[in-house]
C-alpha cells in the first residue's frame, strides 16, 4: 500500500512537472529527460536488428535533443540487451519499469521477447498504465486480446507481409509455397499468416520445416532445404531472422533451389543481403537473384519522400553510434530499413510525446497517442491511431536486390510461372 | 619383507571380499536404483506430460478459438523448455497441427495421425530422430477446441537412469577406496601387533629374552603380548636359576675333572682311555713317557698307530665288554716291562639297564723293576737250589751209599753181641735212616720251592696236551695206592662217563691228583678216600673227599698260603713241605680253574678243583725228547767197561759220581770245567759223557756243542746233569736233574750205551701198526714186535707186560715215561725221530 501511495505521489509529480508551463523552457538545462525503455537483441545472431533499430531512432533523437528536446526535456533510449531471448527481456522489462522508471517501452525487437512481455505490461498496467510503442515485430499477439490495449504498433503485421507475399506469388502463378520458418512464436506467427492467406485461396502450406531460434549463418541449412525441396515449391517464404535466412538462402542455392525466396521484413534486409554478398564475393557465385523482402517501411532508397531524406541526412551528417557497450566488432550499415523503421518509430514517438505535453491530453500517453490522426510523417502515407487501432500503418512494401541493394519491386510478373 | 607380505596377504584376502561385497552391493544397488529410477520417472513423466498437456490446454482454450497459433507457439515453447519434454504439438479441432516445436519438421507419424481420444491418454511411440517418446495427448475442451500433444523423452530417462548409475558408481568407487583405507589402516592396527608378537616369539624363540614388544592396546592381542612378555620373564627366571645350577654344577665338574687330571696326570701308571671303536680318548704324562708319546697328539686316533701289537690285542680282548679284566705283560721298548691291565668301561643303560660299552681302560705299570727283582729272585732261587741241590746231591747219595753199604756190607759183618756196639750200630742204622729221610725230605722242600717260585715268576714251560682226566685220575690212585694201602684207607673213585678231554699240562695235572691224594692219606686215619670228577659247562670239577680229621674255618682259609700246614706242629707233624696246596693252586689257576675246600673239623674234609677245557696249543711244537734207550737191569762191574767222562765243577759230585758208577762197574774219568771235558773227550774218548751245565771257564752246554763240532766226539752220547730245567734244551741226549737219582742214572747211562741190546724179552711198540717203525727195530727183536695203542698201555703193563717198550718221540711227550721207566721189567726205548 505504501508502495503504491509513494508511487502516485511520484506519478503526481512527474505530471506536475511534465505538465508545467512553457516558462520551463528557460530551464530546459534542468529539466529531467524523458525516459523511453528498450529491451532489444545488441549480441548474438539478431544484434543487427537491435543494434540499427536503436541507431535509427536514435539519429531522431539526437536531431530533437539537439533541437532542445521536448519542452527542455531531452529524449534518452534507456536500452538494455536481452540478445532476443524472452527471459532477458521479461527481466529487462520489469527493471525498466520499475527501477528506471521509464515514461514507456519503446523500439522492443522479436517475436518470442515481445510475446513473452505481454502478460508482464499487463500486469504492471493494473497498477498504472505501461505502454509498450512500436515493437519491431509483426507477430499477432499483440495486435489482439488481451494485450492489444498496452501496445502500440507503427508497423504491419506479418499476416499482412505474409498475405501480400502469398498473394502475389499467387497472382504469378506460384501456388505451391514452402514455408521455413523459426521454431517460435515470430516462426509460428508467419507460418500462421501464410497459411491463412493460402485456406483464403484454397491451397495449403506445401512443405514446411522450422529451424531452432538462434542459428548462426554458419550453421547448415541442409536439412531444411532437403525437406521443402523435395515438395517442389514454387516459391518459399521465410520466417527467420538475417543469419538464419542467410543460411538457407545460401544452401537452397547450393542445392539448386532457384525459386523465389521471400523473407519478411524482420529479417533485416541489409545485413541478410550483407552475409550473402559477402558470400558471393568468397565464392564467386549469385546468391542474392530471386529475393523478394516484404517490408514494412518504405525504401530508403525512395528520396522523393522527405523521410527518407532527412532520415538518409541524419544517417550521413551525424550516423549515431551502436548503443554503449554493444555492437563490438559490429558494423553499422549507413542505411536499412530497420534503422528507417526505428528513425520513423521516433518520429512517431516525438509526435505522441509532444501531444502528451499538451494540457489537453493531462499528461496521458494513450490519449495523446489515440489523439493522432492523418499524420503525415513523410513517407507517403498518414498514420493514424485510435481506439481500437493501435496499428499506425498497414501498407506493405516489397524489395528485390538489384546492384547488391533491395530495391523496391516494380513488376511481379518476372517471377510468373 | 616378510611382515609387508604378511600383511598384504590379510589385506588382499579382506580386499578381495571388499571387493567382491562391494560389486555384489553397488551390481544390485545399481540395478534396483535403476529400476526404481527407471519406473519413477516414467510414471513422472507421464505425470509431468499431463501435468504440461492439461496447462497448455486449460489456458490456451481462447487462443485457440481466436486462432492465433503465435500466442500458443510462445506458451509451448515455454512448456518445451521443461525438462523431459521432447516435444509439444497442439492440433486444432479438425486435426491440423498449428503449433508444435518440431525441428526441422513435423515427423511424418505425427503429421498424420489423427487419434483424438476423449480424455487424457497416454501412448509410447517410436520417432526416427527422438527416439521413444511418451506421448500425452489431452483434448481441449472435449476436443472443440483441439488437442495437446506433450511428448516425454524417454530416451532422456534411460540417460538419466545411466546418469543415475554412474554417479552411484563413482560414489561407490569413492566408498570403495574409502572403506579399502580404512579397512588397510584397520587389518594394519590389527597386524601390526600381530607382526610384532610375532617378531617377538621369533626372537622368544631364538632365547632372546631380552626383547620387548610394546603394544599397550587392551584388547585380546595386548592381553597375548602382556601373557608373552610374563612367560619370557619368567622363562629369564627359569633360566637364570638353571644357569646358575649349571655353572655351579660345572665349576663343580671342573673342580673334579680338575682332580682328576692331576690325579691322572700324576698317576704313575700309564693311563689309556680307548673308546670302542678303538679311538684314543684320554692319556696321561705317565703313559706318554712310557710309549714315547711325548709331543705327538694321540687323542682321536687309532690305538693300533701308537701302540704294540700287545696292547692291541689286550685291547681287543676287552673291548667287547665281555670279560672282566685282562693282565698282559708288554715290552715298552728301552728293554723296559710293562704290566698292562686292561678293563672294560661298562655303563648301564639309563632307560633299560642294558650294558653299554663305552671302551676300556688300560693302566700300563712299569714293571721293569719288578721284573727285574723276580728275575733276580729266580736267579737267586735257581742258584740257592743249584747250590742247595749239588751239595745235598752229595749228602743224600753218599747218606745212601752210607746206608746201602752199611746194610749189605757192614751189619752183616758185625754180628756182635757187645750190647754197647749194637746199640751204637742199632743208633747208627737209625740215625743213619734219619739223615736219608731227612735229606730226601730237603730235597722235596727244595723242588717245591723251586716249582714254586717258578710258577710264581711264570718260568715254567706248561705244555699243553689233550688230556683224558679218568686216565690221570687212576694213574693217580695206582701212583698212591702204596699210601693208602698201608693205611688200610680205600680209595673211591667216582668218574662221570664220557668226560671231554682237556687241554693242558698233564704232569703237573697228575701232581695236584698226587697231592690231593696224599694230603688225604695223610689226615684220614680209618675211612674211604672219595675222588669224583664231574664235567660242567666248559670246565671239568673234580672233588676229594676224605673222612678225615678236617680243617677248622680259620684254617681253611690259610691252607693255601705258603708255608701254612694244618695242625699242631708240636703234637702231631704231618710230613710235607707245606707248599703242596699253593703248588696245586698255582696250577690249578694256570689252568683257568679253582682250588677251595669245604670242610667240617672231624668230619673231613672236601678239595675241590675245577679245570677248564683249554684249546690245543697248536703252535707249540713239543719239545723233542731226548734220543733215550734206557736200559734197565744191572750189570755187575767188568773190566774193559766202558768209559765214562764225568764233567762236573763240584768236586764232590764229581766223587758221588764216580763212586756211583765205579760201582755199576764203569771206568771214569773225571773233568772239572767245560774246556778240560772238551780235551779229555777228545785225547780218551768215552763212551758216554755226563756234563754238568754250570761249569767254569766253558759251560755245559757250550761243551756239547764243542764236542758235536768235531767228528771224532759227535758220536758220544752226553747226559745232562743239571739243576736247572734247562738241562733238556743243552743239547745232550738225555737230561737229569739234580739231586741225581742214583739209579735213574745208572738206568740212563745203560740205556745210553745200548747194552743189553739184544733182548730175549717181547718188543713192544706204542702206537698204531700202521706206523711203520724204525727198521732197525726187526733186528733188535725180530719177529716179536706187538703194538699197543697208548691208552692201552697201562692195562698192558697191568696184565703183566714185561720186555721192551719202544715209544715213538712223538708221543713220548704224552706219557709218563718217568712213571713208565719205574716199572719193573719193562724197558723203555724212546725212538727218535727220524
Amino acid at each position: 500500500m505504501n508502495k503504491l501511495y509513494f508511487n502516485t505521489i511520484l506519478m503526481t509529480i512527474a505530471i506536475i512537472m511534465l505538465c508545467t508551463p512553457v516558462g520551463a523552457n528557460d530551464s530546459n538545462a534542468t529539466a529531467k529527460p524523458i525516459l523511453l525503455g528498450m529491451s532489444a537483441a545488441f549480441t548474438g545472431p539478431s544484434k543487427g536488428l537491435g543494434i540499427e533499430l536503436y541507431r535509427g531512432s536514435q539519429a531522431y533523437f539526437d536531431k530533437i535533443n539537439a533541437a532542445g528536446g521536448i519542452l527542455g526535456h531531452k529524449i534518452v533510449i534507456k536500452y538494455y540487451d536481452d540478445g532476443y531471448n524472452p527471459l532477458p527481456a521479461i527481466r529487462n522489462t520489469i527493471k525498466l519499469i520499475e527501477n528506471d522508471n521509464v515514461q514507456c517501452l519503446f523500439n522492443y525487437v522479436g517475436t518470442p521477447t515481445v510475446t513473452r512481455v505481454l502478460p508482464v505490461i499487463k500486469h504492471f498496467n493494473t497498477d498504472k498504465s505501461v505502454f509498450l510503442f512500436f515493437p519491431f515485430t509483426g507477430a499477432q499477439p499483440q495486435r489482439e486480446f488481451p494485450y492489444e490495449e498496452y501496445v502500440f504498433n507503427l508497423r504491419a503485421s506479418y499476416r499482412q507481409e505474409t498475405w501480400g507475399l502469398v498473394h502475389n506469388l499467387f497472382m504469378v502463378g506460384r501456388k505451391r509455397i514452402a514455408v521455413l520458418y523459426q521454431a517460435d512464436a515470430y516462426g509460428r506467427s508467419g507460418w500462421d499468416g501464410v497459411r491463412k492467406a493460402l485456406t483464403e485461396k484454397e491451397l495449403t502450406i506445401a512443405a514446411e520445416a522450422t529451424y531452432r531460434r538462434g542459428a548462426d549463418f554458419k550453421d547448415s541449412m541442409k536439412r531444411q532445404v532437403e525437406i521443402l525441396s523435395e515438395a517442389k515449391p514454387d516459391a518459399i517464404i521465410t520466417i527467420g531472422s538475417y543469419a538464419a535466412s542467410a543460411a538457407f538462402i545460401r544452401d537452397a542455392r547450393d542445392a539448386g533451389v532457384d525459386v523465389p525466396i521471400c523473407n519478411l521484413s524482420f529479417v533485416g534486409s541489409e545485413n541478410l543481403l550483407q552475409h550473402l554478398s559477402d558470400l558471393e564475393q568468397e565464392t564467386g557465385k549469385s546468391y542474392t537473384q530471386d529475393l523478394i523482402n516484404s517490408q514494412t517501411v518504405p525504401s530508403y532508397e525512395d528520396t522523393s519522400l522527405s523521410a527518407v531524406r532527412d532520415y538518409r541526412k541524419a544517417m550521413t551528417e551525424n550516423p549515431p553510434a551502436p548503443p554503449e557497450g554493444f555492437g563490438k566488432g559490429y558494423k553499422p550499415l549507413q542505411f536499412s530499413f530497420i534503422s528507417f523503421e526505428g528513425y520513423l518509430n521516433a518520429k512517431v514517438m516525438t509526435e505522441i510525446m509532444q501531444r502528451m505535453m499538451l494540457r489537453e491530453h493531462f499528461g496521458s500517453l494513450y490519449a495523446a497517442t489515440l489523439s493522432i490522426r492523418n499524420l503525415d510523417i513523410g513517407i507517403g502515407t498518414d498514420i493514424n491511431f485510435g481506439r481500437g487501432r493501435h496499428q499506425g500503418l498497414d501498407e506493405i512494401y516489397y524489395t528485390t536486390v538489384s546492384n547488391g541493394k533491395f530495391v523496391p519491386v516494380q513488376n511481379w510478373k518476372r517471377w510468373s510461372k | 619383507m616378510t611382515i609387508k607380505m604378511r600383511m598384504s596377504k590379510i589385506f588382499q584376502k579382506t580386499i578381495l571380499l571388499n571387493f567382491a561385497l562391494f560389486g555384489v552391493i553397488s551390481i544390485s544397488m545399481s540395478l534396483m536404483s535403476a529400476l526404481t529410477l527407471y519406473n519413477h520417472m516414467v510414471d513422472e513423466y507421464i505425470s509431468k506430460g499431463k501435468a504440461i498437456a492439461s496447462s497448455i490446454a486449460s489456458s490456451s482454450v481462447e487462443i485457440l478459438l481466436n486462432r492465433d497459433s503465435s500466442t500458443i507457439q510462445s506458451m509451448i515453447d515455454q512448456f518445451k523448455q521443461i525438462d523431459g519434454a521432447a516435444y509439444v504439438y497442439v492440433q486444432d479441432d479438425n486435426g491440423d497441427i498449428i503449433s508444435h516445436t518440431f525441428v526441422p519438421s513435423v515427423p511424418e507419424i505425427l503429421k498424420y495421425s489423427n487419434t483424438h481420444p476423449n480424455e487424457v491418454s497416454v501412448r509410447e511411440i517410436n520417432l526416427p530422430e527422438e527416439g521413444t517418446i511418451i506421448d500425452i495427448s489431452r483434448p481441449v475442451l472435449a476436443g472443440m477446441a483441439g488437442y495437446v500433444h506433450v511428448g516425454m523423452d524417454k530416451g532422456l530417462i534411460t540417460k538419466y537412469v545411466w546418469i543415475a548409475i554412474a554417479k552411484l558408481q563413482v560414489v561407490m568407487f569413492f566408498i570403495f577406496w574409502a572403506s579399502v583405507f580404512l579397512l588397510y589402516m584397520s587389518v594394519k592396527r590389527i597386524s601390526e601387533p600381530l607382526n610384532q608378537l610375532t617378531e617377538y616369539a621369533k626372537k622368544l624363540a631364538n632365547h632372546d629374552f631380552t626383547a620387548s614388544v610394546e603394544i599397550t592396546s587392551k584388547d585380546e592381542i595386548g592381553l597375548l603380548a602382556d601373557t608373552m612378555q610374563n612367560m619370557a620373564s619368567e622363562l629369564t627366571t627359569i633360566i637364570a636359576g638353571l644357569e646358575r645350577a649349571v655353572t655351579n654344577a660345572t665349576s663343580e665338574l671342573q673342580d673334579t675333572l680338575t682332580y682328576m687330571e692331576v690325579i691322572m696326570d700324576n698317576l704313575a701308571d700309564g693311563l689309556l682311555v680307548v673308546d670302542v671303536y678303538g679311538k684314543i680318548s684320554l692319556t696321561n704324562p705317565a703313559l706318554s713317557d712310557l710309549f714315547d708319546l711325548d709331543g705327538k697328539d694321540v687323542k682321536g686316533k687309532d690305538i693300533k698307530y701308537f701302540f704294540t701289537d700287545e696292547m692291541n690285542q689286550l685291547f681287543n680282548l676287552v673291548k667287547g665288554c665281555e670279560h672282566e679284566v685282562y693282565t698282559s705283560e708288554i715290552n715298552l721298548g728301552k728293554r723296559r716291562t710293562g704290566k698292562a691291565v686292561a678293563t672294560p668301561i661298562h655303563k648301564k643303560n639309563a632307560e633299560d639297564g642294558a650294558p653299554l660299552c663305552l671302551g676300556a681302560v688300560i693302566l700300563v705299570r712299569d714293571i721293569t723293576y719288578e721284573k727285574e727283582v723276580d728275575n733276580l729272585k729266580t736267579d737267586f732261587i735257581s742258584t740257592v737250589s743249584h747250590e742247595l741241590r749239588t751239595p745235598m746231591t752229595s749228602i743224600l747219595g753218599f747218606a745212601k751209599i752210607i746206608k746201602k753199604k752199611l746194610d749189605k756190607s757192614v751189619y752183616p759183618q758185625c754180628q756182635t753181641t757187645d750190647v754197647k756196639t749194637q746199640r751204637a750200630m742199632d743208633q747208627v742204622q737209625v740215625n743213619i735212616g734219619i739223615i736219608v729221610s731227612e735229606g730226601e725230605r730237603l730235597t722235596d722242600l727244595i723242588n717245591d720251592v723251586l716249582d714254586i717260585a717258578k710258577m710264581e715268576s711264570g718260568k715254567i714251560d706248561w705244555k699243553n696236551i689233550a688230556i683224558d682226566m679218568e686216565e690221570v685220575i687212576t694213574a693217580s690212585g695206582q701212583t698212591t695206592a702204596p699210601l693208602w694201602q698201608s693205611k688200610n684207607l680205600e680209595l673211591i673213585i667216582d668218574i662221570e662217563e664220557n668226560l671231554p678231554t682237556i687241554y693242558g699240562d698233564r704232569d703237573r695235572i697228575m701232581q695236584v691228583m698226587v697231592n690231593l691224594i696224599s694230603n688225604a692219606v695223610k689226615f684220614t686215619h680209618e675211612g674211604s678216600i672219595t675222588c669224583t670228577a664231574r664235567a660242567r659247562d666248559n670246565e671239568l670239577i673234580i672233588s676229594m673227599s676224605d673222612t678225615g680229621t678236617g680243617i677248622t674255618q680259620a684254617d681253611q682259609k690259610k691252607i693255601f698260603e705258603r708255608f701254612k700246614q694244618v695242625g699242631d706242629t708240636l703234637t702231631g707233624k704231618p710230613k710235607g713241605t707245606g707248599l703242596g696246596l699253593p703248588i696245586c693252586k698255582q696250577i690249578v689257576e694256570h689252568h683257568n680253574g679253582r682250588i677251595w675246600v669245604d670242610s667240617k673239623f672231624n668230619e673231613g674234609s672236601s678239595f675241590h678243583f675245577t679245570l677248564a677245557k683249554g684249546l690245543p696249543n697248536t703252535n707249540v711244537t713239543p719239545t723233542p725228547a731226548p734220543i733215550a734207550l734206557n736200559t734197565v737191569g744191572r750189570r755187575p762191574g767188568k773190566k774193559n767197561s766202558p768209559l765214562i767222562l764225568v764233567a762236573d765243577d763240584d768236586p764232590a759230585l764229581n766223587e758221588f759220581l764216580s763212586q756211583i758208577l765205579e760201582e755199576e762197574g764203569y771206568r771214569i774219568i773225571t773233568a772239572v770245567d767245560g774246556v778240560e771235558a772238551v780235551q779229555k773227550a777228545k785225547t780218551q774218548m768215552p763212551q758216554l759223557i755226563t756234563m754238568d751245565l754250570k761249569m767254569p771257564k766253558m759251560d755245559g752246554a757250550e761243551a756239547i756243542k764243542q764236542l758235536r763240532l768235531d767228528p771224532s766226539t759227535r758220536h758220544i752220547p752226553v747226559i745232562v746233569i743239571s739243576a736247572l730245567a734247562e738241562g733238556q734244551q743243552a743239547g745232550g741226549d738225555a737230561a737229569l736233574i739234580k739231586p741225581i737219582d742214583d739209579k735213574r742214572l745208572i738206568d740212563t747211562i745203560h740205556g745210553m750205551l745200548q747194552e743189553d741190546l739184544i733182548m730175549s724179552d717181547p718188543c713192544m711198540v706204542l702206537g698204531k701198526e700202521e706206523i711203520d717203525p724204525v727198521q732197525n727195530l726187526l733186528v733188535i727183536c725180530p719177529g716179536k714186535i706187538n703194538y699197543c695203542a697208548p691208552t692201552e698201555l697201562w692195562n698192558k703193563i697191568s696184565s703183566g707186560f714185561k720186555g721192551t717198550l719202544f715209544i715213538p718221540a712223538k708221543i713220548s711227550t704224552t706219557l709218563d715215561l718217568d712213571k713208565i721207566s719205574r716199572v719193573p721189567e719193562v724197558q723203555l726205548v724212546i725212538i727218535p725221530d727220524n
